[in-house]
């Protein structure tokens, strides 16, 4: 059993060595209005500024034009807005978020765009008609997805005028403006200007909310103790644990508190660079990890990358300590027939809780390190 | 409320696959585990960091010698913080009084609501061993200038002082104010004006990182269905529901 563990810890580190993810590229945010992406009669007059012409003169009818990419959704926030330079006076302009395929369906009268209706495919705001705010020549008008709360939100002459729930993928949503006319010139902004909006106090106030959402959360302190008391008796910090752990949470065993000893005697050995003696007492004390064939020092070649057989004792001795130490600790675990895995060799359940809050973060976009967060005040 | 959403009558196959949640192997979610590495120093920092803010003072000590993770204040100063939360959790609020003057002066000087807060408690150990007359005395003499200053204060001291008037304080609407929980409460905010004034935060990192990680796969839910953590004291890995 053991030696199955220690065989799966050689496995789980060597393949944490040599398996980079694929690093996918991520597609890049929108930066322009795509004349091939829309339903025709929009015309390109710089990057950022589009005209529309309706084909019919007599007759009103909807187009569509969509962004050249899909909002980026690995942030908090995404948003984009468009300057009404003419909006003509039968005009009526609407913006938000659509997914791309919606052109090969759209029937090309206003009335379909039902309002109030659920749909899967996309939402478009043109104001509010029971105030009679619409959209006129010279007005800014900003469409955005706020991904902490799934919400879509609008903005009119930088304030924010409403919301609507997200009910759609995150993913593949385009920022699009539909216009019912004859004749409109607008410019677009992805924030290559200035917004009129203020985004930036936006998000400071949703970062708030969001810290505010995170205190609400109600955590009982015997978690966090118990956390703590899970990550001494691991690492083998011996005399913290005894001296934290004043009423057991949980009973230790005999063969546990035998390898806290050994392992917090291992770690205080290499600490002082006492390398031989620590060596020496692993050989006394679990002959059956030598026997395994060298597992340990194979075990610490993936800090290094070398897989040199005559390398590996003089790499023991160069390495630094703390890695050294934290090794001999996994491997002296996986001696406890209690250790059921070797992922509860190599990682305490504190160290499992840091790796995927990081990784939640990180894939939703965010920067995340835990030592950041030594910076910050409460 | 002109809101118009897009209906499309034929949804294509490719669009309602980018509409659903992405999946998340096990193995794929492993791999991105294997590449976000957490600093052993980190992680001690994280733990010397809950010894000195819950005031484990001894445990504090015997980790700065195994592990070489140094606190960030003077560990002597945990004692004395002790020491006042015990006096007042034991209801000696006039020792826990001096203590804090002798620890900081300034601490009851610039914070005249943890002050009200202890001369309360003060008066609430007095009611509670049955010493009316100098519980009276002592609410006219110390409490009732500073509830003339803040409205706040006041209808905390006429809601203390509502305890005199019930003989069974069972019956009372008041009772809590008797209960042990209040003077852990009294004590908590004695603790954190205690860690403010050493410039240190008055609760633990480690907890806010736990509630952070709840709320982060909370959000990742709505994109993803990957390998989540449900149980906080195993870290167990529970594979997402296809």
């Amino acid at each position: 059993m053991a030696g199955t563990i220690r065989k799966e810890i050689l496995k789980v580190v060597l393949r944490e060595t040599n398996e980079k993810e694929e690093k996918k590229k991520e597609a890049e945010a929108p930066s322009k209005l795509d004349t091939s992406n829309s339903t025709g009669g929009f015309v390109a007059v710089s990057t950022d500024i589009m005209k529309y012409t309706s084909v019919y003169p007599d007759k009103p009818e909807l187009n569509v034009i969509l962004a050249d990419e899909p909002a980026p959704w690995k942030n908090l926030l995404y948003y984009f807005e468009i300057y009404v330079k003419d909006a003509d006076f039968k005009g009526k302009i609407a913006i938000g978020f659509t997914l791309a395929l919606f052109l090969m369906n759209i029937e090309p009268w206003w009335e379909d765009l039902i309002a109030g209706h659920e749909s899967s495919h996309g939402v478009l705001y043109s104001g509010d008609e029971d105030t009679g705010s619409t959209f006129l020549s010279g007005d800014v008008i900003g469409a955005g997805i706020n991904y902490s709360t799934n919400e879509f939100f609008f903005c009119k002459n930088g304030e924010l005028v409403h919301s609507v729930p997200n009910n759609l993928s995150n993913r593949g949503l385009y920022p699009t403006i539909a216009v019912l006319s004859q004749h409109e010139e607008m410019h677009v902004n992805f924030g290559q200007k200035p917004f009129a909006f203020n985004l930036k106090d936006f998000e400071a106030r949703e970062r708030r909310k969001q810290q505010q959402k995170i205190e609400e959360i109600s955590l009982s302190p015997q978690v966090t103790y118990s956390l703590i008391r899970s990550y001494l008796l691991h690492s083998g910090y011996e005399d913290t644990f005894n001296s934290f752990d004043v009423v057991p949470s949980s009973p230790i065993t005999d063969e546990q508190t035998n390898t806290l000893n050994h392992r917090s005697t291992l770690r205080q050995l290499i600490m002082n660079g006492n390398v031989d003696g620590a060596f020496a007492k692993v050989h006394e004390w679990y002959p059956q990890i030598v026997e395994v064939g060298s597992q340990l020092c194979i075990y610490l070649l993936h800090y290094y990358g070398c897989y040199k057989f005559e390398l590996i004792f003089k790499l023991a001795y160069e390495m630094p300590l703390e890695v050294l130490a934290n090794a001999v600790n996994a491997f002296v675990l996986s001696t406890d027939p209690h250790m059921e895995e070797a992922k509860d060799c190599l990682h305490s359940p504190l160290e499992r809780l840091l790796k995927q809050l990081t990784a939640c973060k990180r894939y939703e976009g965010e920067d995340f390190l835990v030592e950041k967060e030594f910076s910050k005040r409460d | 409320m002109s809101l118009f959403l897009l209906e499309i009558r034929q949804l294509a196959e490719i669009e309602a696959m980018a509409a659903s949640k992405k999946l998340i192997t096990r193995e794929e979610w492993e791999k991105k585990l294997s590449d976000v590495k957490i600093r052993k120093e980190d992680m001690n920092k994280l733990v010397m960091n809950f010894l000195v803010t819950e005031g484990y003072v001894e445990a504090a000590e015997k980790f700065r010698m195994e592990s070489g993770t140094e606190p960030d204040i003077d560990l002597a100063t945990i004692t004395d913080r002790m020491a006042v939360k015990k006096a007042v959790q034991s209801g000696n609020v006039e020792d826990a009084i001096e203590k804090v003057n002798d620890l900081n002066p300034e601490i009851l000087d610039t914070n005249p609501q943890l002050f009200f807060h202890l001369q309360q408690q003060r008066l609430i150990e007095l009611i509670r061993n049955g010493k009316v007359e100098e519980a009276l005395e002592f609410a006219q003499e110390e409490l009732a200038p500073r509830g003339e200053e803040n409205q706040s204060f006041l209808e905390e001291l006429e809601r203390t002082v509502a305890l005199l008037a019930f003989e069974d304080v069972s019956n009372c609407p008041v009772g809590e104010l008797l209960d042990i929980s209040q003077r852990l409460k009294t004590a908590s905010e004695v603790n954190a004006a205690i860690l403010t004034s050493q410039s240190h935060e008055k609760d633990p990192k480690l907890p806010s990182l736990l509630k952070m990680l709840l709320c982060a796969q909370n959000q990742l839910d709505e994109k993803a269905a990957y390998p989540r953590v449900n149980d906080l004291s195993t870290a167990t890995l529970e594979d997402p529901a296809v």
